[in-house]
């Protein structure tokens, strides 16, 4: 009992997405179905006040449940809360007063809860197979909602190139999860640790190296860090703007809080210092590589959608920088990331929030020339984007200022010296990336529409959404001192402890049962034998 | 039972992989992406199995079985999306998407 109420803030948001479904079965069939969205926000904000109540106040909060293959520590629930904030706004943003443009099947908000609780799991998860699980639990969701408006041709391909290339990811991550186990013979993150930090098998450096590259670009897809971007533009684009949301601010902070937990469990031993590709290494090269492209093409383009797509880009750089920062120093993983994903997962859903309510009546073209006068024809959501834009750009006083100072203070301290140049390209780089944003402010204020302006919807849940992320983004910019102390108790639980782990502890136990299938006499076996150990069960 | 050596099965796992790999950037049907993506991830379970038998214990057996199901699970979401893909252009290649510039 007490393991299901610590583990709430998974359980619950598939239990909403079922309640949704049942509810989408009983209710008329050609009726509205806004009323799904605002079940399902209300079930995830649940999610997160469970996760906030279990991380503040929870005694069994480091608990590994189900026999090590889950742990709900302070970090999982620091992402688990961003998550759920990110979804529970997609699902409001997605409540649309015009039928045409409404999420019109209960199917959306199903997912989207679904998609949710994939991302808890993955998060949570200790175990690299849970790990998987729970990101295609996502992935998959997510395929189906970019392509889920089913009379656009441009959802339909932004959900098809988003599938080809996210399955293409998973199959390089699946590969490195299998060297990595072939490095240790373990799937459990800290018996992968333990493994190792001793040395692994024979041949073992080998396959941690391969495993670390196949993981590097298996994640590289997931966050859209340059060269894996390529879907990014394209299908944050095309896919419904709510969508967008979720993806931008949801996938990546689970993609990010993955990320760094396992590279900075698995790769921190001093013995890797010595192989060709190391992990911070990789992690300077991809941001440094990330920030520049990802800038020089966000100038060039001329629709807000793709502007932001690109910005995101950006951010995943900065990211990038604050987990090199991590890995090269022994003090593992600074408040620095989990800030800085608080503050871009607050202005991003901000942004793109205010985006959804301005596409009208099946048209989604949101570039410059409709959005330009929009201070004049609706102020209110034009500074709700203002001061989400500011604030992805880090003009003080909101969050994402804050969010950029502290992470390159905490770069420059854990290497005073070394890590001053790159300091200084992360900051060129937000310099250049003003130039964007501001070009939108001034499309937004002071030009005149060419063709016909974008619209606005009056969606009240979607305002007040909006409103709430903008008022976030200057609560955290001004009193952000308990926002970063959240970040640092996080962050000093960012690594698993290397503990040996029995086979027969985890998912051992559960190949009883095929045992008939195995063929391999040494396997068997050893089976046995770890039965044996653990208190035996054998018949 | 004679033995395989690791370094067979790893070639074979690699093999697999790497002509999904080459299958998913170089074809054009989405369909024929598909089965490459299959393949890919054919090629990680072999991988596993290799692993499995060499450290002589269970684990990576019931990944397997998980990551079947998933795959599965693929296929289903993937096909479905080429069906949609095709209602509105009446082709599956992929390079014919390109209503969205990128």
């Amino acid at each position: 009992m007490k393991d299901l109420l610590s583990l709430s803030p998974l359980w619950i948001p598939a239990l909403t997405g079922v309640l949704a479904l049942v509810l989408d079965l009983l209710a008329p069939r050609r009726g509205p179905r806004g009323f799904l969205g605002a079940i399902v926000a209300a079930g995830l904000a649940t999610a997160g006040v469970a996760a906030a109540l279990l991380w503040t106040g929870g005694p069994s909060l480091d608990a590994p449940f189900l026999r090590g293959v889950l742990r709900l520590d302070a970090y999982a629930a620091f992402f688990a809360v961003l998550i759920v904030f990110a979804g529970a706004a997609s699902s409001l943003f997605a409540i649309h007063p015009l039928p045409e443009q409404q999420a019109e099947h209960g199917e959306f908000y199903v997912l989207l809860a679904f998609s949710v609780a994939g991302a808890l799991a993955m998060v949570a998860a200790t175990d690299l197979v849970t790990l998987f699980l729970g990101l295609e639990v996502m992935s998959l969701a997510v395929y189906v909602l970019c392509a889920s408006r089913k009379g656009s041709p441009f959802a339909t391909e932004a959900g098809m190139k988003y599938f080809v290339l996210g399955g293409f990811a998973s199959a390089f991550l699946l590969l490195g999860i299998a060297f990595l186990y072939g490095a240790t013979g373990s799937l459990n993150l800290a018996g992968v640790a333990d493994a190792l930090a001793r040395g692994g098998a024979g041949g073992a450096q080998t396959y941690a190296q391969v495993a670390l590259v196949l993981l590097l670009v298996a994640f590289g897809f997931k966050v859209a860090a340059v060269p894996f971007h390529l879907w990014t533009p394209d299908v944050y684009e095309g896919a419904p703007t709510p969508v967008t949301v979720f993806m931008a601010g949801a996938v990546k902070a689970a993609g990010f809080a993955v990320l760094g937990r396992v590279v900075l469990t698995a790769f921190q031993a001093p013995a890797f210092a010595s192989l060709p590709v190391t992990a911070p290494g990789a992690f300077l090269v991809l941001s440094v590589v990330t920030m520049v492209v990802g800038n020089v093409l966000g100038i060039v383009q001329d629709n807000v959608k793709r502007i932001l797509a690109y910005s995101s880009i950006v951010h995943a750089g900065y990211l990038l920088l604050g987990l090199y920062a991590g890995t090269g120093s022994p003090t593992a993983l600074n408040g620095g990331v989990p800030f800085y994903l608080l503050t871009y997962v607050i202005a991003t859903v901000g942004a793109f929030g205010v985006l959804s309510l301005l596409a009208r009546a099946g048209v989604e073209d949101l570039s410059l020339d409709r959005v330009a006068g929009l201070g004049r024809r609706h102020p209110g959501l034009a500074a709700l984007l203002l001061v989400a834009l500011l604030s992805l750009a880090g003009i003080p006083p909101f969050a994402g200022f804050m969010g950029k100072f502290y992470l390159f203070r905490e770069v420059l301290r854990a290497d005073p010296s070394a890590n001053v140049p790159w300091v200084v390209v992360a900051v060129l780089n937000s310099l250049i990336a003003l130039y964007y944003y501001l070009r939108i402010a001034v499309y937004l204020y002071f030009r005149d529409p060419d063709g016909e302006p974008a619209g606005a919807v009056r969606s009240a849940p979607g305002v007040v959404t909006a409103g709430v992320a903008a008022l976030l983004a200057l609560v955290v910019g001004v009193f952000p001192g308990r926002f970063i102390a959240a970040s640092e108790s996080a962050a000093a639980r960012s690594t698993i402890p290397a503990t040996r782990v029995e086979a027969a502890d985890t998912v051992g136990r559960v190949v009883r049962d095929v045992r008939p299938l195995i063929r391999s006499r040494e396997t068997l076996r050893r089976l046995r034998e770890a039965e044996r150990r653990a208190g035996g069960v054998g018949r | 039972m004679t033995s395989i050596p690791l370094s067979h099965v790893l070639a074979l796992a690699l093999a697999l992989f790497a002509i999904g790999a080459v299958g998913v950037m170089t074809r054009r049907n989405l369909l024929v992406v598909l089965m490459s993506i299959e393949l890919m991830l054919n090629g990680a379970n072999v991988a596993f199995l290799g692993f499995a038998r060499w450290h002589g214990d269970s684990l990576a057996h019931a990944a397997v079985f998980i990551v079947m199901a998933v795959a599965a699970a693929e296929v289903s979401v993937g096909l479905a999306l080429a069906m949609a893909l095709f209602r509105h252009g009446r082709t599956v290649d992929v390079d014919r998407a390109t209503r969205l510039k990128g």
